[in-house]
């Protein structure tokens, strides 16, 4: 493609249709249809790219299916009966949308506010506690003071 | 948790009937029927499918692809090489000749070892054999490279061989793609190239609708050409547009 043999062109007696012909099937040919071709694969490439993982595990079940012929199931499979699966433990992940991101992070700033919250509700039950035992015991030895001083006066 | 201990998961698969004959078969039949790809993003299909594949895998392996190697590594040899030699040689009790019918009789038996498989394929899979396209560059590479070494034994023009071994030896290399699809790297490759020419179908039917379209037009108009700028045939015709 793209070897452009115009050697005898002006020998031709329809040269300007033949150049016409040449220019339009040129166009056609090398630029719309290569294009096109190279935009259907870069689509099949991104559809097969975007679903790898999935594609992989496809292309093994037609594998497997094509050489069932090699196996022998009674013969391999005879002593199976559990698939036991042994993994490390690791942070379960889910894609998420940004609605639902923006909802997780709402939720954890609404967790650390109420934590926060109750830590400061602590505090200040904690200082209203001590704020009313100390005047109490103000109070208490005021009054002391005062009964003793009336005590006093009444004596006189 | 100490240091250097890590935590797992233990968990288990009991589907018993997995491993039978009929219902394993079936399942991972049915699979294939699914169009949707959403069905292998699933965690347990994912478990199961990686879990047989190594039984599946280790057979491919050794019943095929070793043997296949082999096979296809003696058929280069021959090919590229031996076989040459062999024709250049005068001597018809020369050192080439014997060579080469050593490497024959390797070639011979590991297409009749193919063709046990083939065999064994059609009588399993019956009109479904058919169907995949991997099966028919089996079938004809296999015919090809019996025609190749029949006709060698036969002492035929080294003229008739020459076409037929270049195609076989072009399909010898196209089922070793075969064999990209065993690996995780390059299996979704080998699945792209198929699903690039099953996708392009209907393009490659207009591509070449056009190219016959102006063939048919150079091949009046260079009727009224003195020198023409290609021989007088709708062949040269198509040649000429598709360059």
């Amino acid at each position: 493609m793209g070897e452009f043999n115009l050697e005898n062109f002006d020998q031709n007696r329809d040269s300007f249709i033949l150049y016409v012909m040449w220019v339009i099937s040129t166009f056609l040919i090398l630029v719309v249809f290569l294009n096109l071709l190279i935009a259907i694969i870069s689509d099949i490439f991104d559809k097969i790219h975007e679903n790898i993982q999935n594609n992989l595990i496809k292309e093994l079940v037609y594998f497997m299916v094509e050489s069932e012929v090699l196996i022998n199931r009674r013969k391999l499979f005879k002593k199976h009966k559990y698939i036991i699966i042994v993994s490390r433990e690791r942070g379960k992940s889910t894609p998420v949308d940004a609605e639902t991101r923006l909802q997780i992070i709402k939720n954890s700033m609404e967790n650390q506010v109420s934590i926060q919250n109750n830590h400061l509700n602590e505090i200040y039950k904690r200082l209203e506690k001590d704020c009313r035992e100390k005047i109490q015991n103000k109070a208490e030895t005021l009054d002391i003071s005062v009964t003793k001083k009336m005590n006093g006066l009444t004596k006189l | 948790m100490g240091k250097g201990l890590n935590r797992y998961e233990i968990s288990a698969i009991e589907f018993d009937w997995l491993f039978n004959e009929k219902h394993g078969r079936n399942f991972i039949v049915e699979l294939t029927k699914v169009k949707s790809l959403e069905i292998f993003s699933i965690d347990l299909i994912i478990k199961i499918i990686l879990y047989l594949w190594g039984f599946y895998r280790r057979a491919i392996v050794i019943r095929v692809m070793i043997p296949f190697m082999i096979y296809f590594g003696v058929f280069l040899f021959y090919a590229l090489w031996i076989h040459f030699e062999k024709a250049g040689e005068e001597n018809d009790d020369g050192g080439w000749h014997a060579a080469n019918l050593v490497l024959i009789i390797i070639i011979a038996i590991f297409i009749v070892y193919n063709i046990y498989f083939e065999i064994m394929k059609i009588y399993y899979y019956r009109d479904q054999y058919f169907v995949s396209y991997w099966n028919a560059i089996n079938v004809i590479s296999t015919s090809f490279n019996t025609f190749v070494i029949i006709a060698d034994l036969a002492d035929l023009d080294e003229s008739v061989i020459i076409p037929f071994l270049s195609i076989a030896l072009l399909l010898m290399h196209l089922r070793v793609l075969y064999f990209g699809r065993l690996f995780f790297s390059t299996a979704w490759m080998v699945r792209m190239i198929s699903s690039v020419t099953k996708d392009m179908r209907y393009f490659l039917f207009i591509f070449i609708y056009v190219v016959v379209a102006f063939a048919d037009a150079y091949l009046i108009i260079n009727r009224n050409g003195d020198p023409p700028i290609f021989e007088d045939n709708f062949f040269d015709a198509f040649i000429y547009s598709y360059q």
